[in-house]
């Protein structure tokens, strides 16, 4: 029963509303609900889901009964002025007037002035989203982590309004500093499952704003329980603003790597934009390096083995580019990614060394990623299973300007005794370019007859 | 009773200029909703930063173009919050106004939250004038991944729009 809308809305920074924006959905539910009508006025009926509402009308204005589920509801009428009888459900209502000209209820003079005067001022004293908004103009870190403390006492107040516990939140985010107990108290509402998603998103949005390393583990926690996709994003979206400190701590970063994980695995829908851009910074080697080293230590299946070197693979692929511009400072970590990918190959689960076979030789047109695990390849050149061999035979022969030893391995002795016409075949068909020696020619280095 | 009544009006007229006086961020809010632009051009005057924030934002997202004059005054108020003069400015790129690029450039240069960077970003990305394609460019290497992505949105927009004729 709360349709007043005191959404959080737009305000902040305007562009950050979807597609191109950041701000979480609008709350509803207001705790003041005021209507003032004259002569001749129709107006709709009063706010549902209000604490408090007012309704005042004088001769001639016609107002409909309040509806249900207001806390506490006050109709006052002068004469000419037509209210039904209000419907059940206001835990208190009272309605005094001269209604349809009638008078049949009157309340004194006094009385009437008193009600006025309490209205009023539980008007002006009530908190609204603009006296709320209010503490976001305290300025210096004492004054605002007052005002902290009181936002995010009432963003946790489970019994408050849902409506201006948003606006707490929204209100909080414009601040500059706030206490650790109230950047617990927000960082709670954002791991907490139960809580409504809405609020949540806000949580997360505003816990992002402060950009404080503490928030961290409160976003993990919140990746790794139940999530809605729409909180998912603000949650992801607070990750991103507190990158540079995540990224200056290893365990936390593999924590929260590990949490998208979760989250990316209990999601039936696409992964938001911002998963992607996350996920691009706080995957790095070390963090692949950790997660495979703690995967192969303990028990694990054939399936996790494969999930974890597809990830360390698919990773290093995607940012080959980069690692390979820094190959000095990478070359520690990317061996230690290669020598764990190697090392989960179970001999019995076929689709691991297929996995890895492709994606060695993918990368290995790359010199420094191809000296980091030609070696290896040449047992895999004479494997029995002719689909590996085939793998092994198309990563050596990008190895071709690299002349690494699986490459020598590859002329020496594996294609000369290569019998599988499939293989021989799909070997030359590898690539051929008009007028250009095809991939075995120039494994072989075949020499072309110029043609006149 | 009869005596009644002219107080209660009083009481209820003074409680009214109240409620008149008092246009809260919920009304504007509902007023952005319902494309209300007077109502919305009448809060940019108003002290409380949110309020404005919120109108402005209402503004441009509304289509007020009627406005332009007001958002661009506001926008070049030095003495206004960083954040009112941000939402004026995003209100006049929604609004396509691109005579207004020069001054979210120079609120870009200045501004110091990520937030702000962002918003102005983004604007920018849609105006593509000259100046914007030239800050967009310099955002692209900002520490905020926000910002850069969105810097590298609007590039991308921008080489759309000129490869379709489009603005500069």
């Amino acid at each position: 029963m709360r349709t007043a809308r005191v959404s959080p809305g737009s305000a902040s920074f305007p562009t950050r509303r979807p597609p191109d924006a950041r701000i979480p959905p609008p709350c509803t539910g207001a705790d003041v609900s005021l209507t003032i009508a004259t002569r001749g006025a129709r107006i709709p009926p009063p706010r549902t889901g209000a604490d408090v509402s007012l309704t005042i009308a004088t001769r001639g204005a016609r107002i409909p009964p309040p509806r249900t589920g207001a806390d506490v509801s006050l109709t006052i009428a002068t004469r000419g002025a037509r209210i039904p009888p209000p419907c059940a459900g206001a835990e208190r209502s009272t309605d005094r007037g001269a209604a349809n000209g009638g008078g049949r209820r009157v309340i004194p003079l006094p009385g009437q002035a008193f009600l006025v005067f309490l209205a009023v001022a539980a008007f002006s004293c009530a908190t609204t989203p603009d006296s709320l908004m209010e503490l976001s103009l305290f300025r210096g870190t004492e004054r605002e982590e007052e005002a902290a403390t009181r936002l995010a006492d009432l963003a946790a107040d489970t019994s408050a309004d849902p409506g201006l516990r948003c606006w707490a939140l929204k209100s909080l985010a414009r601040l500059d500093h706030l206490s650790p107990s109230a950047l617990s108290q927000v960082g709670r509402i954002v791991q907490n499952g139960g809580e409504w998603s809405v609020l949540r998103s806000w949580a997360a949005y505003a816990l992002g704003e402060f950009r404080r390393k503490e928030a961290i583990p409160f976003y993990a926690a919140a990746l790794e329980g139940p999530l809605a996709p729409d909180t998912g994003y603000y949650v992801l979206d607070g990750l991103g603003k507190v990158l540079p400190a995540l990224l200056q701590d290893t365990e936390l970063n593999q924590r929260v790597v590990e949490a998208m994980t979760t989250f990316a695995a209990g999601q039936s829908a696409a992964l938001p934009e911002v998963y992607d851009l996350v996920n691009e910074y706080v995957v790095n080697l070390v963090v692949l390096a950790v997660a495979g080293d703690k995967l192969l230590s303990g028990r694990h299946t054939e399936e996790e083995a494969y999930v974890s070197v597809l990830r360390m693979l698919s990773h290093v692929e995607a940012a080959r580019s980069k690692y390979v511009a820094a190959f000095e400072a990478n070359r520690g970590a990317m061996a230690r990614v290669f020598d764990l990918a190697f090392a989960s190959l179970d001999p019995q689960y076929r689709p691991t060394w297929l996995l890895l076979a492709w994606y060695v030789g993918v990368m290995s047109d790359n010199r420094e990623l191809a000296s980091l695990c030609a070696g290896r390849l040449v047992g895999w050149l004479e494997a029995p299973d002719p689909q590996l061999r085939l793998l092994a035979v198309f990563a050596a022969t990008r190895m071709d300007l690299v002349n690494t030893e699986a490459h020598v391995a590859l002329i020496d002795r594996i294609l000369r005794n290569e019998t599988d016409p499939a293989i021989l075949r799909l070997f030359a068909e590898l690539s051929r370019e008009p007028g250009r020696p095809d991939k075995l020619q120039r494994t072989l280095r075949v020499k072309m007859r110029k043609t006149k | 009773m009869r005596r009644a009544s002219p107080l209660l009006f009083l009481a209820a007229l003074t409680v009214s200029v109240l409620w008149a006086c008092s246009v809260g961020v919920v009304e504007v809010q509902q007023a952005a909703d319902a494309r209300d632009c007077g109502l919305l051009e009448a809060q940019l005057g108003r002290k409380e930063p949110w309020l404005v924030e919120e109108a402005a934002s209402g503004l441009g997202m509304a289509g007020c173009g009627e406005a332009a004059g007001a958002l661009t005054s506001l926008m070049s108020d030095g003495d206004r919050d960083e954040r009112v003069r941000v939402a004026a400015g995003v209100a006049l790129s929604r609004l396509g106004r691109l005579e207004a690029a020069p001054l979210l450039v120079e609120e870009l240069s200045r501004a110091s939250h990520p937030e702000a960077r962002y918003a102005l970003v983004t604007a920018l990305g849609r105006l593509c004038t000259r100046e914007a394609v030239g800050a967009l460019e310099g955002a692209v290497a900002d520490g905020d991944i926000y910002v850069s992505r969105a810097a590298r949105k609007g590039l991308a927009r921008c080489a759309a729009a000129m490869a379709g004729g489009g603005a500069p």
